[in-house]
C-alpha cells in the first residue's frame, strides 16, 4: 500500500485556504450605491402572511352588498356572500367570520385599493411571482424574493437564525403551475445565501433543527467530523481560518440548532393556553411560529395559506362555503399575533402585512365575450350553493392589511365602488409602492439596486416605487 | 452612464423625449432638445445638464421628481463632461482566428504559451500534482465521479512513462459516465431540464430537449453539429415546449424564436442579446434590430419589433447580429434561414463560435475563463489573447470533437499543476494564471460521488455503473443549496458559495443522511475490522489513505465492532470535509 501517500501537504494547504479565501469570491450582484440613501427604518423586521390563490376582497375585507343564498337568486346582485360586521375603527367595516381580526383593526391600516397589473393571462403562478419579486416572469434574470433583498441588504437581526424563514408552504402540488412557486421563493441571482429557510410544517420545525440522526449522535459525528479536520495535514491552517466560509458555515449552522435561537422554533414550548389559541391548522401554527421567530430576532418571515389549484383561496366554484372555512383559519390566529406581538411591546418595529396576488369577482373571468378555459361558468341566476362566492379572477381592488412597523393603526386607505364590479374608485396602489413602503419601513431605499450582468436590478420595478406616505403613523422626513 | 439611464432616460428616452431631448446617446445629447444643446463636451459649466441637475436654475431642477442628484452624482456628470463626454462605442473585433506563434521546444504546446508568464510567477512546470490527485481531479472533471479503489490501484502501481495519457484515454472511453457528467454543462447552459416553465419536463428522458442532449453526447457529436442543430426543426419543436411554452407567452420578447435567438447567441457567441430584445442596449453594442433580425431570421412568422413592450410598427428583417459575416435572406423558407443561421453561426470564419466554445471549456477545467464573464466575449480583453486563439484553433482543428480538446488539455502540465487559490474576484482585470483554480464540486459530482459509493464498487478497473445519476433527478432542495440552478435562465456559472442554510442541509438534510446510509449498507461488511473499513472508504472518497491521526478519530467513531450506522456517521464525517468537497 506504499502507493497510497497522503494528499501532498503543499496542495492541502492550499486547498483549505481556498475555503477562507472563497468567501472573498462572493463577487456576483455587487450592491450599487442608490440615488438616495437609505431611510431610516421603522419597522426591524417583517411577516407577511401570504393568502394565497386570490383572496376576494368582497368576501373579506372590503364588505359590499350582502345578498344571501336563495336558489334562483340573480348573480349580479351578489356582492359579498357575507354580512358586514364592525371593526374596532367606526369608519371600516369587515364581513363577518372576521369577528377577530376586526377587534385589531385599530392597531393597522387597511388597504383596500391594490391593484392587480392585467396581462392577457392572469395567472397565479406569474401574480404571486410578480407580487413577490416586484417583477413579472419570465425575466432574463432570476429575479430575488422580497425575503431575499431584505436578507441581503439587512442581513440577519440575529446571527443565529436564517434571515428569511418561510412557513407553511408545503409545495405538496406537482403540477406545472404550482411549479412555478419555486421559481420565487428563492434568493434569485443573489444565491441560495439569501434563499429562504423552509419550515413546510410549523408543528415540525423544532423536529427540523434536532439532529436528524438524533442528538447524541448528532454531536458524535459532529465531533468526529471536527477531529478529522484537525487530523488532516493541515489542520493548524483550518483553525485560522475557522471563521471562514465553509466553516464558518458549518458553525452558524452549529448553532443555529444549538443555540437558544433555536427553542424558538419548538412550538411545544409555548403554553397550552397560547397554543391553542393559535391552532387553527398549519397557517395557525405558522403564525404562532413566526411570532416566537419574531422574539428571537427573525429578519423576514413569511407565513402561507398554501396554493393549491383550485384549492384553498383559488376559489373557482364553491367560493362562499371554502371562504367561511378560510376565515376559521385565519381570523383567530392572526387576531392572536397582533394582541401578543402588541403585548410584548414588538408590534411597534415588526411590519406585518396580508395580501394575495389578486382578488375575485362573482362574475366569469376574462374579458368580455371571451372567456377563459379556466373559468368556472357562471349562470345569470344562481341555482346551486356551489355557484355561491366570488369566483373570477379580479384585478381592480383587492384588499392589503398592515400593522405595526411605523403604519398609521386604525387607518384605511382608497375606495371601492359599492357597485358591481366594485373596483377602485380613489388612490389605487400598485405593487411597486406597495413594495417601496415596505422597502422604506424597513430601511431601504425604493431604488437599491443589484448590479446583474452589468445593469442595475432594483428593489421595486427599475426604481419607479414611491412610498406612500399617508400610511406612515408620523409621516418620514426623507424616503 | 447608469446614471443617466437612471435619472433622464424615463423622460428623456428612446420612448419619450420630453422638451426634444433624447438622452441616450451623445449625439442627441449634443444636439440638444428645446433649451438647446444638453452637453458641451469639455465644459461642463457650460453644459445646460449640469446647470439643471445641479440645481444652478431652481424653477428648472432636473430631475424635476424624485430627490436632486447629490453633489457626488453631479461631480461624475461634470468629470464626464470635462473629459470629453466619452460614450463607450463597442470596440472593434476581430471576427478570425488569429494564426498562434507557439514558442519551439519540447513538451506540450499549451505549456510552452504558457511558461514565460508561468516562470514570471514563480510557478514550475516540472511541479505538477502527484497521481492520486491527477487521478481524482480527471476523473472528477470529465466523468464527474472520483476513481474507484480498483482503478486507482492499478494506476498508481502503473509505472509506465505515458500513464497519465492512458489513464485519461480510458476514463473518456467510460461513455455512460462521460455523457452523464457533461449532461449537466449543457443543460444549465441550454436550460434543458428547466423547472419553472415546465414541471413535468423534468422526468421525460425518452424524448424532448433532454434525449436530443444525451443522443448526441453519446455519440460525441461534434459540438458545431450541436449548435446547428439547436437550430434544426426538430430541436425547435421540442425547445419551445420546454422553455417558452405557448400558453406562458405574456410578451413579446417571450416568443419562442426570441427565447432561442438569446440562447443560441448567449451559448455559443458569449454575447447578450437579451438587454436589446427589449431596447438597444445601454451596456454593449447590441441593438433592437439586432435582437430581433435574428429571431426573425429563426422563426416561422413576420414578427413586429416591440420597444419595451410596445408595438413600433416596424418588422424586423431577418439578420444575424454579426453582420459582417454574411446577410440571411429573407424570402428564403423558414428551414432554409434557419440553416443559414446555423452555417454563419459555425462558419470558419466565425472566430468568436469558438472561441466561446474555448473559453467555456477552459472555465470548467481552470475555475475561471480567458474571458470573464463567460457571456461577454466581445466586451472584454483575455488575459492572454494568443492562449485563447490557439485554444479555438485546436477545437476547430480538431473538428470540435469535445473528448479529443479535453484530451488534449488535460494531457498539459498545466492542468496539472497544483490547484490555486482564487485571490481576485472571478472577472478582475488585476488577475494573472498562475494553474487551475480549487473549485467546489458541483451539485451532481457531489451527489454522484456518494451515491458511487452506494454501490458495489468494482475491485478491478472495470468502470463503475451507477443506477442513477444525479442529472437525471428532479431538482431537490440539497442539490439546489449546492448550487443546482432551476435553468429558468441560462447559468454559465453557477453560485456555490457555503451558506449556514447550506450548513444545515448537509447537517441535517434527509437526502444527504439518505444517501450515506445508502452508502454505509453497500460498503459494510461484518467481517472487516475497523481500520480496513476507515481505509477503504478514505480511498474511496479522497482516493489516500487515512493519517495515523485519521485511523484513531475513525477507530474512536467506529468502536470495536462497527455498525452500519456508525460507518454511515464515519463517511458523513468525511463527506463533509473541505477535501472532499474540493476538486484537487
Amino acid at each position: 500500500m506504499h502507493a497510497f501517500r497522503s494528499l501532498d501537504r503543499r496542495a492541502c494547504l492550499q486547498s483549505l485556504a481556498g475555503i477562507a479565501t472563497a468567501a472573498l469570491s462572493a463577487d456576483y450582484a455587487p450592491s450599487l450605491a442608490a440615488a438616495s440613501a437609505p431611510p431610516d427604518p421603522t419597522a426591524d423586521c417583517m411577516i407577511l402572511l401570504w393568502m394565497a390563490g386570490g383572496m376576494a376582497h368582497t368576501e373579506t375585507f372590503d364588505p359590499k352588498h350582502y345578498e344571501p343564498f336563495s336558489p334562483g337568486i340573480e348573480t349580479k346582485r351578489v356582492l359579498s356572500t357575507f354580512p358586514a360586521i364592525d371593526t374596532a375603527v367606526d369608519s371600516i367595516k369587515f364581513t363577518s367570520g372576521l369577528e377577530e381580526m376586526a377587534s385589531v383593526m385599530d392597531q393597522g391600516t387597511l388597504i383596500r385599493t391594490f391593484m392587480c397589473p392585467v396581462t392577457d393571462a392572469i395567472t397565479h403562478a406569474k401574480h404571486q411571482y410578480h407580487w413577490h419579486t416586484g417583477y413579472f416572469p419570465p425575466l432574463s434574470v432570476a429575479a430575488p424574493h422580497m425575503g431575499a433583498v431584505m436578507a441581503r441588504t439587512l442581513g440577519p437581526r440575529n446571527p443565529d437564525l436564517p434571515a428569511f424563514i418561510d412557513i407553511a408552504e408545503t409545495f405538496a402540488e406537482s403540477s406545472r403551475e404550482s411549479a412555478g412557486l419555486r421559481a420565487f421563493l428563492t434568493g434569485g441571482f443573489l444565491g441560495v445565501e439569501h434563499a429562504p429557510f423552509f419550515v413546510p410544517r410549523p408543528e415540525d420545525a423544532a423536529r427540523q433543527l434536532a439532529s436528524q440522526v438524533g442528538a447524541s449522535r448528532g454531536a458524535s459525528r459532529m465531533g468526529a467530523f471536527r477531529k478529522l479536520l484537525q487530523a488532516s495535514p493541515a489542520s493548524d491552517l483550518v483553525s485560522s481560518h475557522q471563521q471562514e466560509s465553509m466553516l464558518r458555515a458549518v458553525d452558524q449552522a452549529d448553532r443555529l440548532m444549538h443555540s437558544s435561537a433555536a427553542g424558538s422554533f419548538d412550538l411545544s414550548r409555548e403554553p397550552k393556553k397560547s397554543y391553542e389559541a393559535y391552532d387553527t391548522g398549519p397557517f395557525g401554527l405558522g403564525c404562532l411560529l413566526a411570532r416566537r421567530l419574531v422574539e428571537a430576532g427573525a429578519r423576514f418571515i413569511e407565513v402561507h395559506t398554501p396554493y393549491k389549484p383550485f384549492g384553498y383561496w383559488d376559489t373557482h366554484e364553491n367560493g362562499h362555503a371554502t371562504v367561511a372555512q378560510l376565515k376559521r383559519q385565519i381570523d383567530r390566529p392572526i387576531a392572536q399575533l397582533i394582541r401578543d406581538l402588541r403585548d410584548r411591546g414588538l408590534l411597534d418595529r415588526t411590519l406585518v402585512v396580508l395580501a394575495s396576488e389578486f382578488s375575485r369577482d362573482v362574475m366569469l373571468e376574462g374579458k368580455e365575450g371571451k372567456f377563459s378555459d379556466g373559468g368556472v361558468k357562471q349562470p345569470p341566476h344562481m341555482t346551486e350553493p356551489k355557484h355561491y362566492g366570488m369566483h373570477a379572477h379580479f384585478a381592480d381592488a383587492g384588499s392589503v392589511l398592515m400593522w405595526g412597523g411605523g403604519i398609521k393603526q386604525g387607518f384605511a386607505y382608497g375606495t371601492t365602488q359599492d357597485e358591481h364590479p366594485c373596483k377602485t374608485t380613489s388612490n389605487p396602489v400598485e405593487i411597486e409602492h406597495l413594495h417601496a413602503t415596505i422597502y422604506r419601513a424597513m430601511g431601504i431605499s425604493p431604488q437599491q439596486a443589484y448590479e446583474v450582468e452589468r445593469r442595475p436590478f432594483y428593489v421595486t420595478r427599475d426604481g419607479v416605487g414611491r412610498p406612500i406616505q399617508e400610511l406612515f403613523r408620523s409621516s418620514p422626513a426623507r424616503g | 452612464m447608469p446614471l443617466l439611464a437612471q435619472r433622464c432616460f424615463p423622460c428623456h428616452g428612446d420612448d419619450r423625449h420630453e422638451a426634444g431631448l433624447r438622452a441616450t446617446a451623445r449625439a442627441t445629447l449634443l444636439a440638444g432638445g428645446e433649451s438647446g444643446p444638453a452637453i458641451v463636451p469639455g465644459r461642463s459649466e457650460e453644459s445646460l445638464l449640469v446647470r439643471l441637475a445641479s440645481g444652478l436654475e431652481p424653477d428648472r431642477r432636473m430631475p424635476p421628481e424624485g430627490d436632486p442628484l447629490t453633489a457626488e452624482q453631479v461631480a461624475v456628470l461634470r468629470e464626464w463632461i470635462d473629459q470629453g463626454a466619452f460614450w463607450p462605442e463597442a470596440p472593434p473585433y476581430a471576427l478570425p482566428l488569429r494564426a498562434v506563434e507557439v514558442p519551439e521546444g519540447d513538451g506540450h504546446p499549451l505549456d510552452r504559451l504558457l511558461a514565460r508568464s508561468l516562470a514570471d510567477q514563480g510557478v514550475r512546470l516540472d511541479e505538477v500534482v502527484g497521481d492520486a490527485e491527477f487521478a481524482r481531479r480527471t476523473a472528477l472533471d470529465l466523468l464527474g465521479i472520483p476513481p474507484t479503489t480498483g482503478q486507482l490501484r492499478a494506476f498508481l502501481a502503473d509505472e509506465s512513462a505515458d500513464k497519465r495519457a492512458r489513464w485519461v484515454d480510458r476514463l473518456l472511453e467510460d461513455q455512460e459516465n462521460f455523457s452523464a457528467h457533461w449532461m449537466t454543462f449543457w443543460s444549465d447552459l441550454l436550460r434543458i431540464g428547466s423547472e419553472v416553465q415546465s414541471g413535468t419536463f423534468d422526468s421525460d428522458a425518452t424524448s424532448g430537449p433532454k434525449a436530443w442532449l444525451k443522443g448526441h453526447l453519446d455519440r460525441n457529436a461534434a459540438l458545431d453539429e450541436l449548435a446547428r442543430d439547436m437550430l434544426s426543426r426538430d430541436f425547435y419543436a421540442k425547445f419551445t415546449q420546454s422553455v417558452a411554452p405557448p400558453g406562458d407567452i405574456i410578451n413579446a420578447v417571450e416568443r419562442p424564436e426570441m427565447q432561442l435567438a438569446t440562447v443560441v447567441s448567449q451559448v455559443f457567441l458569449g454575447i447578450q442579446l437579451k438587454c436589446a430584445s427589449c431596447h438597444d442596449s445601454f451596456v454593449d453594442r447590441w441593438k433592437l434590430q439586432d435582437a430581433w433580425g435574428l429571431a426573425v431570421a429563426i422563426g416561422e412568422e413576420p414578427i413586429e419589433i416591440h420597444r419595451c413592450q410596445n408595438a413600433t410598427g416596424d418588422f424586423a428583417a431577418a439578420s444575424f447580429p454579426l453582420r459582417e459575416l454574411g446577410a440571411i435572406d429573407a424570402s428564403a423558407d423558414v428551414d432554409a434561414r434557419r440553416r443559414r443561421v446555423a452555417e454563419l453561426l459555425t462558419s470558419r470564419e466565425n472566430g468568436l463560435f469558438a472561441r466561446t466554445l474555448a473559453n467555456r471549456l477552459w472555465a470548467r477545467l481552470f475555475g475561471r475563463g480567458l474571458i470573464e464573464p463567460l457571456d461577454e466575449m466581445m466586451e472584454h480583453e483575455p488575459w492572454n489573447a494568443a492562449l485563447l486563439d490557439w485554444l479555438a484553433g485546436e477545437l476547430v482543428r480538431n473538428d470540435y470533437d469535445l473528448k479529443a480538446f479535453l484530451r488534449l488539455i488535460v494531457a498539459s502540465r498545466t492542468y496539472q499543476l497544483p490547484p490555486v487559490i482564487r485571490q481576485e474576484p472571478i472577472a478582475a482585470p488585476s488577475y494573472v494564471f498562475r494553474g487551475p483554480e480549487l473549485r467546489w464540486l458541483s451539485a451532481e459530482q457531489f451527489v454522484d460521488s456518494l451515491q458511487a459509493l452506494g454501490e458495489p464498487l468494482p475491485e478491478d478497473v472495470t468502470p463503475l455503473r451507477l443506477s442513477g445519476r444525479s442529472w437525471e433527478q428532479k431538482g431537490s432542495r440539497l442539490m439546489t443549496m449546492l448550487g443546482r440552478p432551476t435553468r429558468d435562465v441560462v447559468v454559465s456559472a453557477r453560485i456555490e458559495e457555503p451558506s449556514p442554510l447550506w450548513a444545515l442541509e448537509l447537517i441535517n438534510g434527509g437526502e444527504l443522511q439518505e444517501l450515506v446510509q445508502q452508502a454505509a449498507s453497500a460498503q459494510f461488511r461484518p467481517s472487516e475490522t475497523p481500520e480496513a473499513l476507515a481505509e477503504r472508504i478514505c480511498l474511496a472518497l479522497l482516493c489516500r489513505v487515512p493519517t495515523a491521526q485519521e485511523r484513531q478519530v475513525a477507530a474512536d467513531l467506529l468502536g470495536p465492532e462497527p455498525s452500519e450506522s456508525a460507518l454511515g456517521d464515519l463517511i458523513w464525517s468525511w463527506a463533509m470535509q473541505p477535501e472532499f468537497q474540493l476538486v484537487p
